[in-house]
């Protein structure tokens, strides 16, 4: 690898993460994010502050049930058929009650009587038991919560069950956390290179610059820009969303989360996602040298493959320490997805971690010069799409 | 630098782009290919500056007493026919970008960008997106681009294409001022006046063949069949005088002193003079050569109909 080949493909580089990188874009999107963060936190409470308190007449004797924004009005039961026929007017239902059977009556299916159908069941419920006319004491026993300890073997050593059980939910947060960049990551990765490589063959961009470099300097820059991009799209938002999940925990049970992620699960996870980006633009950039408008070339949908590794991610979350999960981590195409959730959720063998590294990064080798080789097909060929057949001799070719 | 390009030969699925294509480039002159469109021009081009590969003869660029198959990286400037920047980049920033890629040093690259813009009145326009410029002014930031790090040698295929009658002189201006400083220029163009002044050597494809090639006056030697001369008298002669001369289509003005007619390509001008002479006082003797542009379209209809005869 020659200097100048290294100069070359970092000032491609530099310059195809700088024409997607615009400050203005940037600030917009932190401040939606954060305001749709907000928005969703805050949502629940912005629907209380809106809900208006129901009037609920009830012709029973016993006592009254407490539901939150409903008022219950104990009335005379010889008024009852005239508020059943004027509901609407000063109340909003009326709740008949005859033993242990209730009938609730509106004037039309309405959200709030979702909660309250559930708040009278359990009111219903209470009543019944009140009815068995038990002691004290086989009160207290009926209503004891029920818990399950949980023992792990290979953690035998451990004293609190409760904090082994409360890292593996860390280890699950993590793990869907991954899944979710990744999935920011390929989807930025898809757009962009997309858009810079059709982009350039249609601005006749191509011709002019591949006389100032070769298509593997070119491929190589582009990849690298495009990946640069990919990963600051996904470290921003796994930064706010750090910040928001952690503001919530504050906010609502003081102090910051307690996560199980290690040095080494977090480093281990970065260097999976990022290799993985490099190999999932490597593929986007060969294919997308092949087409030449992406409006109507039907070979658009075929950049849709890299999803897959992310969407089978999603399969072992939780379940990875399965056969499918194992095989996935080895296999040089989903590696990049499994991998990292294995580690994090249960740990890995250190051989299959150096076959999986080994294997990816031999492939991200072939891809990124099968990348350069379409590429180089692709602009002699002026005009015309290769087809599947060419597209295939150059893989084998590779 | 010399290139010297033999029996060269392209092809594309079914078509033979370049067939058999012979001429070298010699140092410090401007050397135009001609041709209408499909001629070859282009795919010559791209073979030269290293973007395909012929499929048979061969290209030799001698260089600083090595040779290569093509030019060599950074010994020349291409203006390519498919051209384009990045359209959402400033002027600066897409010129900059190439100057980069040219490996040039941040300071050279200022230095330069000063001196193109300038040269081309487009400082004013420098932190403006290319999208926001006319055709014509995005023509010449290509140019910018194609001769930013001074190269010994510029390619440029259709050069004045896009610009109007104004910026077309500008160019030429240009380029002659790059001949002047000792830059090798191979261009391909359709404007044939702007061509046959600028020029010094021309090749002529049609098909993918050369049809002619040479200078000007051996592209008429080569392509003419008969050639026309123009004389006048001082005073007025008889026709009837000139007629016994081997003179064709001869033609005169009302006042019987201008006169033009055609003669054998191989005639000998300096008998004809005196025989000229001979009939009146005579006071203008000169030969016309042939527009480029009428021998070009001639040359190319023949070769045409040679080639449908063939095929």
């Amino acid at each position: 690898m020659s200097s100048a080949y290294l100069q070359r493909v970092r000032r491609v580089a530099t310059f195809e993460f700088l024409r997607f990188f615009k400050w203005k874009q940037e600030l917009l999107t932190i401040g939606l994010m954060l305001g749709g963060f907000m928005l969703a936190i805050l949502w629940p409470m912005i629907v209380a502050f809106f809900d208006s308190e129901q009037r609920i007449a009830v012709f029973d004797e016993g006592a009254l049930p407490e539901v939150e924004k409903v008022e219950f009005v104990r009335l005379p039961p010889v008024q009852k058929d005239r508020i059943i026929s004027s509901i609407g007017e000063d109340y909003d239902g009326v709740l008949d009650v005859e033993g242990f059977d209730m009938v609730l009556h509106v004037e039309k299916s309405a959200s709030w009587q979702d909660s309250l159908r559930n708040e009278l069941s359990q009111w219903m419920q209470d009543r019944k038991f009140n009815a068995l006319e038990l002691d004290d004491e086989a009160r207290e026993f009926y209503h004891s919560d029920v818990e399950i300890s949980m023992f792990y073997t290979s953690r035998a050593d451990d004293e609190d069950a409760e904090s082994a059980e409360n890292e593996r939910r860390g280890r699950s947060l993590i793990t869907g956390g991954i899944v979710l960049l990744l999935f920011i990551g390929v989807m930025n990765g898809f757009a962009l290179m997309m858009s810079s490589i059709t982009q350039e063959k249609q601005t006749r961009v191509t011709e002019q610059l591949l006389t100032l470099l070769n298509p593997q300097e070119w491929m190589d820059g582009k990849i690298l820009g495009v990946t640069m991009h990919s990963a600051k799209s996904m470290l921003l938002t796994g930064f706010l969303m750090f910040l928001l999940v952690n503001g919530v925990h504050m906010a609502f049970q003081g102090g910051f989360m307690q996560l199980p992620l290690s040095l080494l699960v977090f480093l281990n996870a970065i260097f999976f996602l990022l290799v993985g980006l490099l190999l999932v633009n490597s593929f986007l950039a060969g294919f997308a040298a092949t087409i030449d408008d992406p409006n109507h070339s039907s070979r658009s949908v075929v950049m849709f493959i890299p999803m897959v590794p992310v969407f089978a991610s999603f399969s072992i979350v939780g379940s990875a320490d399965s056969g499918l999960a194992t095989f996935l981590s080895i296999f040089p195409l989903t590696s990049f997805a499994a991998m990292p959730i294995r580690v994090a959720e249960v740990g890995v063998p250190w051989w299959q971690w150096v076959i999986s590294v080994g294997l990816m990064l031999v492939t991200l080798y072939w891809a990124r010069k099968l990348a350069a080789r379409l590429f180089r097909y692709g602009i002699t060929m002026y005009g015309k799409e290769p087809g599947w057949r060419d597209i295939w001799r150059v893989i084998i070719n590779t | 630098m010399h290139i010297e390009i033999s029996n060269l030969v392209k092809e594309y699925a079914t078509l033979r782009a370049v067939n058999q294509v012979s001429f070298s480039v010699n140092d410090g002159g401007i050397i135009a290919l001609l041709g209408p469109n499909g001629a070859g021009k282009s795919s010559l081009v791209r073979m030269l500056v290293g973007l395909t590969e012929p499929d048979s003869g061969e290209i030799r660029v001698e260089s600083e007493g090595k040779s290569y198959p093509h030019l060599p990286d950074g010994s020349f400037g291409y203006l390519p026919e498919d051209r384009g920047l990045y359209q959402d980049r400033t002027l600066k920033q897409n010129l900059i970008y190439i100057g980069q890629l040219r490996g040039l040093e941040k300071a050279e690259i200022e230095r330069q960008l000063d001196h193109w813009l300038q040269r081309f009145e487009l400082t004013e326009r420098a932190n403006e997106h290319l999208k926001q410029l006319s055709k014509g002014n995005q023509q010449k930031i290509q140019l910018i681009a194609t001769l930013l790090h001074r190269p010994p040698m510029v390619i440029l295929d259709e050069p004045f294409s896009g610009l109007d009658p104004v910026n077309q002189e500008h160019v030429l201006t240009v380029l002659k001022e790059l001949k002047a400083e000792g830059v090798t220029i191979l261009l391909s163009a359709h404007q044939m006046d702007l061509v046959e002044r600028l020029a010094d050597e021309f090749v002529l494809m049609n098909c993918g063949e050369v049809i002619a090639k040479g200078s000007l006056d051996a592209i008429h030697n080569q392509l003419a069949d008969r050639q026309q001369i123009h004389f006048s008298f001082s005073r007025q002669v008889e026709t009837g005088a000139l007629q016994s001369l081997a003179l064709d289509n001869l033609q005169s003005n009302a006042a019987g002193t201008h006169f033009e007619a055609d003669v054998d390509l191989n005639a000998p001008l300096d008998e004809l003079l005196k025989q000229v002479a001979a009939c009146g006082p005579l006071q203008e003797f000169r030969r016309h050569r042939k527009p480029l542009h009428d021998l070009y379209l001639s040359a190319v209809r023949s070769s045409t109909a040679t080639q449908e005869i063939r095929s």
